[in-house]
């Protein structure tokens, strides 16, 4: 069978440790380029007005700024901790190397330059298509840069898991199959009664005893994350 | 739904994380989905081009228009390709009446409306839903996700016309001398009729191009929004990963649990199987029962509340002052039981039957075992014989076993093999038929010769020769130098044993380093080869 499909790109570090990098597609680059659009317009004009005052040096002024804003400042953004533009961060984006690590200043300046080729022959064509055509949306700049645009926010949440008597699984659980029945006892709540049940009776091996099924996962999970037996 | 089928790793996603799946899942099939949409665009697009030949922004327009008709053919392509089962071209075409006939004609009216387009079409083609039901659901799934699916529409329509400026642009880059003149044209037609001057054949082609390259993706898009919406509301990700568990665990398990099967079936909810037998089913009533649509998506599976709000409703239905939570737990309870009872009374699980037959009265109850005497003598031989055998197998897979594990922890148990010293070591000849009477005095002679690493290697051989051949030295065929120098701490005393560590790191450095030392060091491991071996040993 193949591999199920997925946006998540799979990076293996010196570590041994696998990291996956969720890599962002077209629509929400597109957005946060807009956002980052936007915020450069407003810029742009509250300096132009700034500037109009100033006769020529103040024209040397916005042109140098302006370019300054187009092409280097976002490389800055992406280049810092974050690794975003404020665009980016609005869309929970960030860009990093190919193997994941931070963004430094050399890719960002070579990603932001390479826009211009992005954006040929006009409003960034050149970018979307090569976006489209390649597992991890990588616009020219990318390739150039080796660099992904990916989802910053690793998705780890606090674990809500409605407390009960802590029971231990009658079979040892694979960590995967830990992490299912923790996932169930958290989101059983959210389903609804009858659902939750339906998919508890789903495993029969773990369901041992006359209580419901529901309660029973709930009861293992709060063994796997360790809540004290009393 | 086959859910082991899917062909997407199930998670939930956030939003624009669910469109760019989509968008992963339009590159995956592109093949099958662009062959469809080709097959049903072209020929609509040609005939509306060639009609409005005149005013191609009409024909346009109407292409434009009829966008879910071809949206409708993508949709089936993705729905059935995510649980691996993707069609064939003529497939989807033969299934025409089945794509279309879900209320095409309404949909072609409403979309003006929709904003969450591609987002809400799986609602009504793939799970069939008409009228107030369809609302509902629509309702529910675009609870978390409408605003996505909304973004994506106006994205994608950005998108659309990013193709048309792009191709634009991209001629422009092309034409050398572009005359941009505009005149005042004396116009005397009405204002409407002027409108659509700006758009010509030319803009006609780039717009069709830009739709053939963009609906696809914004099809899939919308559809992986839905799916994602269900996999949150439904948890199928949590039903695929316990059904993987149950899988998993069952076959060391099927009896144990067919056990507790039969303990709950009888003893002590017994009452709870009680309940009277047109008990309201928990799970609510499929509302397309009876509409066109693919059992796929149909939601068999108990409808799911919405996410926090309907549970109260749920909760707040119960009688007050009762367990809730408890109460609901006996109905779903009594449902499966009853179904349990239901499917265990099938014959394949066996039945009862009465059986009547003659009983000696005076015989006692142990007369059970005696059949086996009554089988002929031939057969308890056979059985004598088979117990032996099975002694003996298990007494040599003990011995087997015990061996093995000797040899495993005593690493170098003697083998055969190793027993007889070996001739040869590191491609060296070590026997001592190969070394010369006097090794270090023909080490000196090689050394006067300038051959200085045949000298080295000369005394290398000796020493390994003397090791093996008359110390006793067990080495292996795979060892290196320095499990050489390991092996023989055990059996050299300390002035021997660092003449043998200067020897091999000399021959080491030659050998693999390509390091020749100097000629006085050789010599110097010349003098001292007694340390190693004494001169009445060796000669």
């Amino acid at each position: 069978m193949l591999t199920p499909l997925d946006t998540a790109h799979r990076v293996a570090t010196p570590e041994g440790v696998e990291l996956n990098l969720r890599v962002a597609g077209p629509v929400p680059r597109a957005l946060a380029w807009l956002i980052d659009f936007g915020w450069r317009l407003a810029a742009l004009l509250v300096l132009a007005f700034a500037t109009s005052v100033m006769g020529e040096v103040g024209t040397a002024v916005f042109l140098l700024t302006w370019f300054a804003l187009e092409w280097l400042v976002p490389a800055v953004f992406e280049s810092r901790t974050r690794g975003a533009t404020p665009g980016k961060r609005a869309l929970g984006l960030m860009v990093v190397r190919d193997d994941g690590a931070p963004c430094t200043l050399g890719p960002a300046l070579t990603r932001n330059l390479l826009r211009f080729a992005d954006f040929l022959p006009l409003f960034y064509f050149g970018g979307l298509v090569a976006m489209l055509s390649n597992r991890q949306f990588k616009r020219l700049g990318d390739f150039v840069a080796g660099t992904l645009v990916v989802y910053a926010d690793p998705a780890t949440v606090a674990r809500h898991i409605p407390p009960l008597e802590p029971k231990r699984p009658p079979i040892s659980l694979k960590p995967d199959e830990a992490r299912t029945v923790l996932d169930f006892a958290e989101r059983a709540a959210a389903l609804g009664p009858a659902r939750a049940t339906e998919l508890a009776l789903i495993a029969t091996p773990l369901l041992r005893d006359h209580d419901p099924p529901t309660q029973q996962l709930t009861q293992y999970a709060n063994y796997l994350v360790g809540h004290a037996a009393d | 739904m086959e859910l082991e089928k899917i062909a997407l790793a199930l998670r939930p996603r956030q939003g624009w994380e669910a469109v760019d799946l989509g968008f992963r899942m339009a590159m995956r099939w592109a093949r099958p989905l662009w062959a469809v949409w080709f097959t049903v665009f072209l020929p609509v697009a040609g005939v509306l081009t060639l009609a409005f030949y005149e005013q191609p922004m009409i024909a346009a327009m109407l292409v434009w228009w009829l966008k879910p008709l071809y949206d409708r053919y993508l949709l089936h392509v993705l729905s059935r390709a995510v649980f691996g089962a993707t069609p064939s071209l003529r497939d989807t075409l033969g299934a025409s009446r089945q794509i279309l006939g879900s209320a095409l004609i309404v949909s072609l009216f409403t979309r003006f409306i929709d904003i969450s387009r591609s987002f809400n079409l799986p609602v009504t083609q793939l799970e069939g839903q008409r009228g107030a039901p369809a609302r509902a659901r629509r309702r529910l799934l675009g609870l978390r996700a409408g605003a996505f699916a909304a973004g994506l529409t106006i994205v994608c329509i950005h998108f659309e016309w990013v193709v048309m400026y792009g191709l634009h642009g991209l001629s422009m880059l092309f034409e050398s001398d572009v005359q941009w003149t505009s005149e005042v044209v004396d116009d005397a037609r009405p204002w409407w009729e002027s409108l659509g001057d700006w758009w010509g054949l030319t803009e006609t082609l780039y717009y069709f191009i830009a739709i053939s390259l963009i609906e696809p993706f914004y099809v899939a898009g919308g559809f992986a929004l839905y799916l994602n919406r269900r996999v949150m509301l439904e948890a199928w990700d949590i039903e695929l990963a316990l059904k993987r568990l149950a899988t998993r665990h069952s076959t060391m398990l099927t009896l144990f649990f067919a056990l507790t099967v039969a303990v709950c079936m009888t003893a002590p909810h017994q009452a709870l199987a009680d309940e009277p037998p047109d008990a309201e089913p928990i799970a609510q009533a499929d509302p397309s029962e009876a509409a066109p649509g693919d059992t796929r998506f149909r939601t068999d599976a108990t409808i799911p509340a919405e996410d926090s709000e309907a549970t109260e409703t749920t909760v707040q239905e119960c009688a007050e002052g009762e367990d809730c939570a408890d109460q609901i737990y006996q109905s779903v309870d009594t449902e499966i039981r009853r179904e349990a009872h239901r499917i265990l009374s099938e014959p394949a699980f066996g039945s009862e039957r009465e059986v009547t037959r003659w009983k000696r009265i005076d015989a006692d109850d142990d007369d059970d075992r005696e059949p086996v005497e009554d089988a002929p003598a031939i057969f308890g031989a056979i059985a004598e014989l088979l117990r032996v055998i099975a002694y003996l197998a298990i007494a040599a897979i003990v011995v087997a076993i015990i061996y093995a594990l000797l040899r495993f922890w005593l690493g170098a148990a003697p083998s055969p093999v190793a027993s007889a010293p070996p001739a040869m070591l590191f491609g060296l000849a070590i026997n001592p038929e190969s070394l010369p009477e006097d090794v270090p005095a023909a080490a000196r002679a090689l050394l006067a010769a300038g051959q200085r690493r045949e000298a080295l290697s000369l005394l290398y051989r000796g020493a390994l020769s003397n090791l093996v051949h008359t110390r006793g030295m067990r080495i292996g065929r795979g060892a290196t130098e320095g499990d050489v120098l390991r092996l023989a701490q055990s059996i050299l005393g300390a002035k021997p044993l660092n003449y043998l560590r200067a020897l091999i790191n000399t021959w080491s450095e030659t050998a693999y380093a390509a390091r020749l030392p100097e000629i006085e060091r050789i010599d110097a491991l010349c003098s001292d080869y007694g340390l190693l071996v004494p001169a009445e040993v060796s000669a």
